[in-house]
């Protein structure tokens, strides 16, 4: 495990890299502002770049390609198009984009490249990253569909806040969905710093709903994109990014998942890589834990709860993270025990309480906050797990 | 000969009054009306021609030029045609003009001559309270007597009226107007099983005015409840009473057969109604919209996602004003809009998010569902609740609930309450007053605390939060005009003013205190 980096860690600070605002001159240019230029060629992934640095350096080979000698495993009908394109790029603007938007550049190698990475079978050739956590002790991916129902949104986010609140990291890749959901859990309460992994560039991070959260993660934990800015947007990345998100996990949990769902790859994915993977089980009615379902039949860990999680990594968490320890007063306690039924109209509740709405209402906060009780439009729904109360 | 005679027109919801100048002269018998009459005005020759005829008086066979003065402004609909019936039969000498001094003519003609009512009686009457006398349709009466500043006279006919002016008769004696009926209200709460927090919801609104969203699927209730609001709210004050008597008068809408409208008036307009008809105007001659009919009472807009965003913005105007200004090339004219806005919506496209059956709709669909109704109109719902159709014992429950009568005078002593601070309603504290006649006690104010620092409550709607936490203790403690508002009010505050879960997903995560 690497040390964190030092917190002002911009590339300033680094030093197996020139500062790119010291640059005058393109003569200054650390080698990697020829490779971002080379992966922001159109046609150029992680396969083509490492054909291309193959024979030569960076800043050689992009010579050679403005010059119009493009390397063989470069498919041919393409080389005009990324010629013209070479030709069009100003290697140093480039670069300065990267250092004023605080995104940092790391190489396979680099002393805070991901160490789960180091061994990975086929590792990105470098990532772009914001944020200052590259390397949590434990981590685990928690993932799954974007068209998630509320069951899902809900088994998410307290997966992700009880792993966070463990010091365990979340990572995900910051989807709608089953990722946000589990990102949002693990914001809410601090512990382990949170892992983003984008399917796209810096510049067009996340769904625009979703913007607020990746905020949240930055500021908390660590984001990292294999996309230079300005690469084009393309359904290849989100496999490719799953790939990474379960690079860096020590073990992937799927919440829910239709019978071919992206998450799937994800799962494919960590299993070359020997992470273990579980599964949430769901109603066998529900289209959105086909997936899930089926990957339990073939051998995926049930996932109930947290302490799935920790047993299959082998976790102990601290005993005060492991039961959340919950004090109810005894009219919150009453209001929680309404029945066998999961879900309740607030209409109801209120009709068979004996004290006013405002006094009702301020029981539903103390069990809201308690993290017992969740609003659902006019009903309440219970969630968490109630043993957990003295 | 030349005569005088006067009348009004309509402009806005106010009468201007008119001076219907008519002189008649020898030359090739010849009718002319001048001074920017609207169609129906130019119609007036022949109407009144045939009623003069009608009547057994005669028609001067000369060169005849009615000026409706001030020439400069547009003179609308048929109430002048009495008035130039008169002005006629003045100038041509059939009529004694010491026996029309200083009484108006508001009237249309039939053309047996018979007087009949026109749109905006109220309002034209009241340009014209320095006279003696006006005289009205029978069917007028009613609405005209409400300005007791000067004698209406109700007369059948332009016969009758010619036989009074000629002194022939006595005025006749005006109609008996039936009492009052007892009001027929379009629901009654004692009906409704269930809903709690709805019922709750409807009495804070009608207490402090407070603009409720109602959210729910199809079915749940959400009409039902709205059209019950009427139920509850007081009977209008005098001043409001006459305004909202002129606007219906004014919009051609029937009045009650008292003449004043007391009930607040509920208005529903479809949401294909164009932003026109909601707001007012129209291109020909300008008229009162929705908003206007409900000044006094509620604007209820069912289906709000379907209303075309352009319709629902040109709302926020008057929802912040309580006025709509209406600017055409043919003129302008102000009309007052202070109304209570209730509205209700589906949660997403399918209808079902948030009702325990799974919604159906793609995320992209709710998200754009949810960014059809702007941010700041939604905002400008104090309560926004969900409503959920109730269980079936619930449903089948024999048992009445409260009747809208218990939670009117509820509602009315509240009310009370707010005048006791200056204001007609809570909704209209503002600022200062705020601070001075909204104090929370500690434990609300770390509830309000909490709620802002999480990110649930905005700055905007901390104002907002505290006029309904105002309401809700002027409702549980109505002995107390200074009672200090609680946590349990503020709670029941924040709690009616949640965001709905429409717009959950649009918004950011929020770190909890925990």
């Amino acid at each position: 495990m690497s040390i964190p980096p030092p917190p002002n860690d911009t590339p300033a600070a680094r030093t197996n890299r020139a500062s790119a605002s010291d640059c005058d001159a393109p003569g200054d240019l650390p080698p990697q502002a020829w490779l971002v230029a080379l992966l922001s060629l159109p046609h150029v992934g992680p396969v083509a770049l490492r054909a291309i640095l193959a024979s030569d350096s960076a800043p050689k080979a992009w010579d050679r390609i403005v010059g119009g000698s493009v390397p063989a495993a470069v498919p041919r009908a393409r080389v005009d198009e990324i010629v013209a394109a070479a030709r069009r790029v100003d290697v140093a603007t480039q670069w300065h984009r990267y250092a004023r938007a605080g995104i940092d550049l790391i190489e396979c190698g680099d002393h805070n490249w991901p160490s789960r990475l180091v061994h990975d079978p086929e590792p990105p050739a470098l990532l772009f990253a914001r944020g200052r956590c590259p390397d949590p002790p434990v981590s685990v991916a928690i993932v799954g569909t974007r068209a998630c129902t509320a069951y899902g949104r809900d088994i998410a986010t307290e997966l992700g806040r009880a792993a966070a609140r463990a010091g365990i990291s979340v990572v995900s890749g910051l989807a709608m969905g089953i990722d946000a959901a589990a990102h949002k859990g693990a914001v809410s309460v601090g512990g382990a710093p949170p892992i983003a992994v984008l399917g796209a560039g810096f510049d067009r991070p996340t769904p625009a709903a979703n913007r607020g959260l990746f905020e949240q993660v930055l500021a908390h934990g660590m984001v990292w994109s294999e996309t230079p800015l300005g690469a084009a947007s393309g359904r290849w990345r989100f496999p490719a990014r799953n790939r990474i998100i379960a690079g860096l996990s020590d073990a992937v949990v799927v919440v829910e998942s239709d019978e071919k769902g992206g998450s799937l790859y994800t799962v494919d994915e960590a299993l070359r890589r020997d992470r273990p993977v579980l599964a949430v089980p769901g109603s066998i009615r529900s289209r959105t834990s086909r997936g899930t379902n089926a990957l339990l039949v073939d051998g995926a860990t049930p996932c109930r709860s947290i302490d799935d999680i920790f047993d299959v990594l082998g976790f102990t968490p601290h005993d005060a993270h492991r039961r959340r320890v919950v004090s109810l007063s005894p009219q919150a306690r009453s209001l929680l025990d309404w029945g066998p039924q999961e879900r309740v109209l607030v209409d109801d509740l209120l009709r068979q309480s004996d004290v006013g709405p405002g006094r009702w209402l301020r029981l539903v906060d103390e069990l809201e906050s308690a993290g017992l009780v969740v609003r659902d439009g006019a009903y309440l729904r219970r969630v968490g797990t109630i043993d957990a109360l003295d | 000969m030349l005569a005088s005679i006067p009348s009004a027109t309509v402009g806005g919801i106010d009468g201007l009054r008119v001076h219907v100048e008519v002189h008649t002269s020898t030359g090739l018998p010849a009718f002319n009306v001048v001074g920017l009459p609207d169609a129906s005005c130019r119609e007036a020759r022949d109407r009144v021609r045939a009623a003069v005829l009608s009547s057994g008086a005669s028609w001067p066979a000369q060169r005849t030029t009615v000026n409706l003065a001030p020439s400069g402004t547009r003179k609308e609909g048929a109430g002048l045609d009495l008035a130039i019936a008169i002005g006629v039969l003045v100038a041509s000498g059939e009529l004694d003009p010491k026996q029309v001094a200083r009484i108006g003519f508001v009237a249309e003609l039939g053309l047996d001559g018979s007087l009949r009512r026109v749109p905006g009686t109220l309002s034209l009457v009241g340009a014209l309270d320095d006279l003696d006398a006006v005289v009205v349709p029978v069917d007028a009466w009613a609405e005209a007597s409400l300005i007791e500043t000067v004698k209406v006279r109700p007369v059948e006919s332009l016969g009758e009226l010619l036989a009074v002016l000629n002194d022939e008769a006595p005025w006749p004696e005006p109609p008996s107007i039936p009492p009052a009926p007892p009001n027929a209200l379009a629901g009654d709460l004692r009906e409704v099983a269930g809903h709690e927090m709805a019922r709750r919801a409807l009495e804070i609104a009608a207490a402090g005015a407070h603009n409720l969203l109602l959210v729910g699927p199809p079915g749940a209730g959400k009409s039902m409840l709205a059209k019950r609001l009427p139920g509850v709210l007081p009977e209008l004050d005098r001043p409001t009473a006459l305004d909202v008597t002129r606007v219906h008068s004014v919009a051609g809408l029937a009045l009650p057969p008292t003449g004043l409208i007391r009930r607040a008036p509920f208005r529903a307009p479809h949401h294909h109604a164009s932003t026109v008809a909601l707001i007012g105007g129209g291109s020909g001659r300008i008229r009162p919209g929705e908003i206007s009919c409900a000044h006094g009472g509620v604007l209820f807009l069912d289906e709000l996602g379907e209303f075309a965003p352009s319709v629902l913005d040109a709302l926020r105007q008057p929802l912040e004003d309580g006025v709509i200004r209406v600017s055409r090339a043919v003129g302008s004219a102000t009309y007052p809009a202070r109304f209570l806005l209730v509205a209700a919506m589906n949660p997403c496209p399918c209808g079902y998010l948030g009702s325990g059956l799974d919604c159906r709709c793609s995320m992209a669909a709710r998200l754009r569902y949810a960014r059809r109704l702007s941010g700041p109109l939604v905002d400008r719902f104090d309560l926004r609740i969900h409503v959920a159709r109730p269980e079936p014992s619930v449903l089948l429950d024999s048992r009445d609930g409260e009747s809208s009568a218990a939670v009117a005078r509820r509602v009315a002593a509240a009310r009370d309450l707010a005048s006791l601070r200056g204001v007609s309603t809570n909704s209209a504290l503002t600022g200062d007053s705020l601070q001075r006649v909204a104090r929370v006690d500690d434990e609300g104010t770390a509830l309000l605390e909490h709620a802002l620092a999480n990110g649930s409550l905005s700055a905007r709607g901390l104002d907002r939060v505290r006029r309904v936490a105002r309401t809700i203790t002027d409702l549980d403690a109505p002995s107390a005009p200074d009672g200090v508002i609680g946590a349990d009010a503020v709670a029941e505050a924040l709690y009616l003013r949640a965001r709905p879960i429409t717009f959950e997903e649009t918004q950011d995560v929020h770190t909890a205190t925990a």
